[in-house]
């Protein structure tokens, strides 16, 4: 079946390609690729980067000998390099009903822009880009490629990815975590409305598999700021029990438990070394992949 | 509390409009699909008891707001009572206002450009503003008869001048507020609000004769248990310079005229005041040495150029008080009693025309008057003896109706003898040698009475050989067989003296005099004593029982009863003089009726130059404030606690 090809492109953004294209996006942690790349590596091997000087070992290669260090202090050492490596990077969207969510521009349809546009640049810069869409009945998965054709297949899933059913991924992230073996960047994009116990368990999986874990935490405005001027029936998105209230009046406290819940995500990923970025969907995406790509860009000065 | 539009008070029920809204809201509810249900479910569980509070607050702010416009718009009154809210029911049926309408009334206030009257009229304009729909009614001291006016301008209209505008009379408080009260009572008036306004003047509330009057009032307001309640305002003058002037007494000679008058002042000086003579129009001053606190002064008033009838106003010069500044006096013979005298009988007329000349200074004689010419009217008394012609008796009969007295003697000859005046019966003569002999009368007063040194009048040595019995009327003496010498009989206003004899040599000795002599004198002096020919003051009885007198000085629609000044009625001046009582400025002490009338709801208060007493300001702008304030609270609810604004930012 031909698939269409008319506007997979949009959930690329030009401005953020434009604006951050010539920035590599780095890892934090070491990768493994297969593949030389930008990124560091767990493994010593050959690049201009300085890594240590070790005492060599019989057996070893003697290429990699230091003669200036034998002739100075007649020891055999060895000169190492960072090896570099490219990273896979894994985009994990969250399919639930929720993201759903959001005028003029839904949750899902916002992510769906990060995803298409830090995907072209990985893949740009040489790195394998998988893509998983969290729904709680199955993922559906395109396994990290670095192929050109890979950014194609990835854009269709996404023009494809509908949000329905129940907020209930973690179960999926658990079995992702095990699924990817090698270390790999894995970023989540979501609203994480789910239990933050949940999701402080799912980070630290991750992280226990060496994995990079980055949360892009998408809100909508009105979610975020819960002006409304009547008594309003709130129909839960997930089909839970709906709610007859008076905005103005639970306001105050809907907002403090919003802001309980978002200080609990950041004390997880505090935890574990883990990024969190908070978006709302009316802002562009440029902006709101500034604070990203700056990160990526510093941690090759680390 | 009162309102001017109570009708509005029914918007309280706009109150309700908020809580109405709310619930419609809750009803009209807008569907919102929303994703993060987790923090709205933790936000109502956990919604402070705080932010109920403020919610209900919110609500009742809004109520309150609309509560405190609705009274807003109600023109709410500031009242003296001391229940917080008067509502609609409580409205009196009747504001009544008891005016004192004496002479004095007309002294400006205490610090204040207007008449005390004038105060006391404007007083009555704020108290009966707080009951915009209770019938004004009001009852003033010269007539003391209730008027009920539309609306309260009317009483202040020139038209109204003669029931409510100034007057030189007198008045009687306790009176008027008990005539008052009657009304009330006859017409059923349950609830009622009476203001008193007085300066409370002594003469006008005489509370020593009154207390008992005085004390009943405070009985039957007492009964009304605050359903009626009377209010007295006292009014004080100010004790700015002023001059008063009454007569004391007067006398007339050939050419002079003086009167004694008493000149009374509250101006510590002694000076010479240019007094205005006003003779028939002819006016000149004359000097009068004026000494504090009092003069009594007798000016010599010539009158040699002026008719032998006429009229006098004497005017000190103008003060703060002119009122008090003029009296009027008549001379000539409008004073004296006016007899006419018509008898058939020669003898009868010789021996009357006698008896009149007796006494010059105060009887005029009209011999043989005629009604035709239409001089009927001057006289006061009339002399009859004789028939007269059908329209004299139709005359003279209206004459009699309307005050005058006649004096009447049996027909001589025994024919014609009409029964207007008087039914005789047929002429009575005695045998030879025998006379009707007059035994009884009343020998302690009356015509008949005895003399000022005791001795009887002698009616036995009366001979009397003919005689016609008078059968109509009051006997005053008896014949020895019981048939009536002389009757008194009165007729409308007027009286009929009747003698059952003639003094005529073929009648009686009558014509000896020593009984017909002090019978006519005590029938003139009894004509005399009739008020309307005294020398008159306004308000009094006299002064109300004229009507139709024209007045030769002031403004020609004043009246007597009500305006001191010169009237003239058929060629006879009359004056009318202020209340002399008026001009003595003795105040009563108010804590003496106070102790009379303790009703708790009798109030007491004293009007101020600065304040109106009643002056109940329309307390709106309180309740704009009140509103203002719940609106501010309703919009301070209605903002965060904190002013939280989400901005995303990275860890």
């Amino acid at each position: 079946m031909p698939r269409k090809e008319s506007n997979i492109f949009k959930y690329i953004d030009e401005r953020a390609i434009a604006r951050f294209g010539g920035n590599p996006l780095l890892s934090e942690f070491p990768m493994e690729g297969n593949v030389s790349g930008h990124h560091k590596s767990n493994h010593k091997g050959s690049s201009v980067e300085f890594a240590e000087y070790r005492e060599y070992t019989p057996g070893e290669d003697p290429k990699r000998m230091d003669w200036r260090v034998l002739a100075r202090t007649d020891r055999y050492f060895l000169k190492e390099f960072e090896a570099e490596t490219n990273l896979r990077s894994y985009h994990l969207l969250d399919c639930s009903a929720s993201m759903k969510f959001g005028k003029p521009k839904s949750k899902l349809e916002y992510a769906k822009k990060l995803i298409g546009t830090l995907s072209y640049a990985y893949l740009n810069q040489g790195d394998a880009v998988g893509l998983s869409l969290l729904r709680p009945s199955a993922t559906e998965d395109i396994p990290a490629r670095r192929s050109p054709s890979q950014l194609q297949a990835i854009l269709h899933t996404l023009d494809d990815a509908k949000a329905k059913g129940e907020n209930q991924v973690t179960d999926q992230l658990h079995q992702l975590a095990e699924s990817i073996k090698s270390r790999a960047q894995i970023i989540v994009y979501s609203d994480f409305l789910d239990d933050p116990k949940s999701i402080a368990d799912f980070v630290h999986h991750m992280r226990d598999r060496k994995h990079e874990v980055i949360l892009f935490h998408i809100m909508d405005r009105q979610e975020v700021e819960f002006h409304f001027d009547r008594p309003t029936r709130f129909i839960d998105l997930e089909g839970g029990p709906s709610l007859l209230t008076e905005p103005s009046i639970i306001r105050d406290e809907y907002l403090r438990q919003m802001r309980i819940h978002l200080e609990e995500i950041k004390k997880i990923c505090a935890e574990t070394q883990s990024s969190h970025f908070e978006t709302v969907t009316d802002s562009s995406i440029d902006e709101a992949l500034k604070d990203f790509s700056f990160d990526r860009t510093l941690s090759s000065n680390r | 509390m009162s309102f001017l539009q109570p009708i509005a008070l029914f918007g309280i029920a706009l109150a309700a409009v908020p809580i109405l809204i709310h619930l419609l809201n809750l009803m009209r509810h807008r569907r919102e699909s929303w994703a993060a249900m987790r923090f709205l479910l933790k936000a109502r569980e956990n919604s402070s008891r705080m932010s109920k509070i403020r919610r209900w607050l919110t609500l009742i702010s809004r109520a309150l707001a609309i509560c405190s416009l609705v009274f807003l718009m109600s023109r709410p009154m500031a009242s003296e009572d001391s229940s917080l809210i008067n509502f609609a029911s409580q409205n009196p049926e009747v504001v009544m206002l008891v005016m004192d309408r004496s002479s004095s009334m007309q002294k400006n206030l205490m610090n204040s450009s207007k008449t005390m009257l004038q105060r006391g009229i404007d007083e009555f304009e704020r108290f009966s503003e707080a009951w915009p729909d209770s019938k004004l009614v009001i009852i003033e001291t010269v007539f003391s008869e209730t008027i009920i006016v539309d609306k309260i301008e009317t009483i202040s209209s020139k038209e109204m001048n003669d029931f409510f505008g100034p007057t030189d009379c007198g008045g009687n408080l306790p009176y008027t507020i008990n005539q008052g009260l009657n009304w009330l009572e006859n017409t059923d008036i349950g609830h009622a609000q009476i203001l008193v306004i007085s300066d409370d003047q002594k003469s006008n509330w005489k509370t020593k004769e009154n207390d008992e009057l005085l004390k009943n009032i405070n009985d039957r307001i007492d009964k009304k248990e605050g359903l009626w309640k009377l209010h007295f305002l006292k009014l004080q003058p100010s004790e700015v310079n002023n001059f008063s002037l009454v007569c004391k007494s007067y006398r007339e000679e050939k050419d002079f005229f003086h009167p004694t008058l008493l000149i009374r002042s509250n101006q510590k000086d002694t000076q010479s005041l240019a007094v205005k003579i006003n003779i028939n129009g002819d006016l000149f001053t004359i000097k009068c040495p004026f000494s504090y606190p009092s003069t009594t002064w007798t000016p010599a008033i010539p009158l040699s150029d002026q008719p032998a009838t006429g009229w006098i106003k004497i005017a000190l010069p103008e003060d703060s008080f002119s009122h008090d500044n003029e009296y009027f006096f008549t001379y000539g013979n409008q004073a004296m009693l006016k007899v006419g005298v018509q008898c058939k009988d020669e003898q009868t007329r010789k021996f009357i025309t006698a008896v009149c000349k007796l006494d010059p200074q105060s009887l005029y004689l009209n011999k043989d008057f005629s009604p035709e010419n239409k001089t009927l009217n001057e006289n006061d008394l009339l002399i009859l003896q004789g028939s007269s012609s059908p329209e004299e008796e139709k005359q003279i009969l209206k004459f009699v109706k309307e005050g005058g007295r006649i004096v009447l003697f049996p027909d001589f000859e025994n024919k014609d003898k009409s029964d207007t005046f008087q039914k005789w019966r047929a002429t009575e003569a005695v045998s030879d040698n025998n006379f009707f002999e007059i035994s009884e009368w009343n020998r302690n007063q009356g015509i008949f009475a005895n003399t000022v040194n005791g001795r009887e009048l002698a009616l036995p040595y009366l001979k009397i050989l003919k005689r016609n019995i008078p059968t109509e009327g009051e006997t005053l003496a008896f014949y020895k067989d019981g048939a009536s010498f002389f009757k008194r009989k009165t007729i409308g206003k007027g009286v009929i003296y009747s003698f059952s004899t003639l003094p005529n040599k073929d009648w009686s000795n009558l014509e000896e005099g020593f009984v017909l002599v002090p019978v006519l004198i005590r029938i003139f002096n009894e004509s005399s004593e009739d008020p309307a020919l005294k020398f008159s003051e306004c308000g009094d009885t006299a002064s109300l029982d004229y009507n139709g007198l024209v007045p030769v000085t002031g403004n020609p629609s004043q009246k007597p009863s009500l305006k001191a000044g010169i009237y003239k009625d058929l060629g006879k001046f009359l004056a009318f003089n202020r209340k002399a009582t008026e001009s003595v400025n003795e105040i009563f002490d108010r804590k003496q009726l106070q102790e009379t009338m303790s009703s708790n709801h009798v109030l007491w208060n004293d009007a101020n130059a600065n304040r109106l007493s009643f002056e109940r300001a329309e307390i709106w702008n309180l309740f704009l404030i009140v509103m203002l304030l719940f609106l501010l609270a309703e919009s301070l609810l209605g903002l965060p606690v904190i002013n939280i604004s989400f901005s995303p930012q990275r860890l």
